[in-house]
């Protein structure tokens, strides 16, 4: 049954999906093209020096685009549940409700975390060629709350698309506003080392934030 | 137990709204049960609470003795549901969504759906948001024939379609209810689709429940009158004797239950002369008509 609503999430959320891989892979390749044209054009010593001492953030170019691909895929994934109300078909399988929510976040949070951790993985890739094992740590960790917030992004926002009353939904983007704007506000390297596990923790909470609103879509509350 | 659906003492509010109060009826195993009423009386309401869609204000309804608000998996396995409007998935093919299904219903049988897409115009790998209206009620039924639920709760399963389509639809309908000894719960705002479909029916106005009871007994039991008032613009209040009244100038019909010498003699007792008082044969639809109203 696992197998037939990942069927059905992907068929929603596919061209999204596959659009974002496309920008994760440009984003990528601008990247790797950035270190390759600085590497040409200075000696590495300077541009080591230049990314160790004066902390240039060759990679801020990711900053927004783990949030950009959780939004985009939970709004694929659940605005043509709530057209028409049609998320009471899936409700009205012959399962629990909460199974049915949790295993289509399940299947939408499991795509999105595939694609931010290759993307992760690709500029680890694209990095370690140019620079020391130090500096791409200190990337993955400066990074590292951009993606948090990525994933965070995703189940909030099917949080905010399944909620049914408008007051309550503005509410939940200006929390939502709030909680991802800490994470991606600035670019500053290794700022959330120590709290990260934190943004973690609380990040957790939301996966089961539609739960909440899909309760409420259930008993009609409108 | 004799019953799929039993609603008992259901009330309703939409804020301070009420949309029905204390309504009560059950459906019988194998029948086909007609929920009836004009726009905004609550079929839709009560199709919401039915499957656990809207938690009532008061009472509750229980489908196969089991309380709406928790249906079990197995209940809900035993439901066929349309959604208003035939909503189905229309980001799937044809052949996508009946592969769909199937992973969730032990019973599915895909036959009755395949046999019901051979009649129209359509591909297997054809979308349902590129057919019509009248193409997407026929997707929609064939998957509920497939499941073989043994209660089909359907609201307003004419919603946009021409007369074609709705022949259809109610001609599969009955014959699959019919021979498989289904249960249907149905809604329309096209009664006279409905004549000679249902067995039972409630017929709901705002805010009230009018009439509970078998189709033949309605249609047998409530009466139109018309005669020829002494009275200009005849108005008489709703009691037990009168259910409606219209009367354009001195040309008045008058909706009842009771037999003609019954009516006969409450206008006697209240001095409206009248003349050429007689008994016309009403369809369901001017039946309906004649108990919730015009407007």
């Amino acid at each position: 049954m696992f197998t037939a609503i990942a069927f059905k999430e992907w068929l929603k959320i596919r061209w999204t999906f596959l659009a974002m891989v496309l920008v994760c892979a440009g984003i990528t390749v601008n990247v790797a093209l950035d270190i390759s044209h600085l590497m040409t054009l200075e000696k590495a010593t300077s541009v080591w020096s230049y990314v160790i001492l004066m902390q240039y953030p060759f990679y801020s170019s990711f900053r927004y685009l783990p949030l950009l691909v959780g939004v985009a895929v939970a709004v694929a994934q659940f605005v043509p549940e709530v057209l028409q109300a049609r998320l009471k078909l899936a409700l009205h399988l012959p399962l629990r409700e909460n199974r049915v929510l949790l295993w289509m976040v399940t299947y939408g949070g499991g795509m999105v975390l595939a694609l931010l951790l290759l993307t992760l993985l690709a500029a680890v890739g694209v990095t370690i060629r140019s620079f020391p094992s130090a500096v791409v740590r200190s990337m993955v960790w400066t990074m590292a709350p951009w993606f948090v917030a990525g994933i965070i992004s995703y189940f909030l926002t099917a949080t905010i698309v399944v909620e049914s009353r408008w007051l309550r939904r503005v509410f939940l983007i200006l929390l939502a506003y709030g909680f991802l704007d800490t994470l991606v506000l600035h670019v500053a390297i290794e700022a959330y080392r120590p709290s990260l596990l934190w943004f973690v923790l609380l990040g957790l909470l939301t996966t089961t934030g539609i739960l909440v609103s899909g309760h409420r879509f259930r008993k009609g509350v409108r | 137990m004799e019953y799929a659906v039993e609603c008992r003492d259901l009330t309703h509010y939409y804020g301070k709204r009420l949309i029905f109060e204390n309504m009560n009826f059950n459906v019988r195993r194998g029948s086909i049960f007609g929920l009836l009423g004009k726009n905004g009386t609550g079929k839709t309401t009560t199709i919401n609470i039915l499957n656990g869609f809207l938690t009532p204000t008061g009472g509750q309804c229980l489908v196969f003795g089991e309380d709406s608000r928790a249906l079990t998996p197995a209940t809900k396995a035993r439901m066929g549901f349309l959604i208003e409007g035939h909503v189905q998935y229309a980001f799937m093919t044809i052949r996508q969504i009946e592969k769909f299904y199937s992973a969730f219903f032990p019973r599915w049988n895909k036959a009755p759906y395949y046999e019901l897409m051979a009649k129209l115009e359509v591909t297997e790998s054809q979308k349902l948001s590129t057919m019509s209206c009248g193409q997407r009620s026929q997707v929609a039924l064939g998957l509920i024939l497939a499941q073989d639920p043994d209660l089909m709760v359907l609201d307003d399963y004419s919603m946009g379609l021409d007369a074609g389509y709705r022949r259809l639809f109610i001609d599969y309908l009955q014959e699959y209810a019919r021979a498989e000894g289904k249960t249907i719960f149905i809604t329309s705002h096209i009664i006279q689709d409905l004549d000679g479909l249902i067995d039972d029916c409630v017929i709901i106005d705002y805010r009230s429940v009018l009439v509970t009871m078998p189709i033949r007994q309605f249609q047998s039991e409530f009466k139109r009158f018309t005669f020829t008032s002494s009275v200009a613009d005849l108005k008489l209040p709703k009691d037990d004797v009168v259910k409606n009244t219209e009367c354009i100038k001195h040309h008045a019909t008058l909706y009842s239950f009771k037999p003609r010498q019954d009516v006969e003699a409450y206008l006697r007792g209240r001095n409206i002369g009248f003349e050429g008082l007689k008994e016309v044969p009403m369809s369901l639809e001017d039946a309906f008509i004649g108990i919730t109203g015009k407007y």
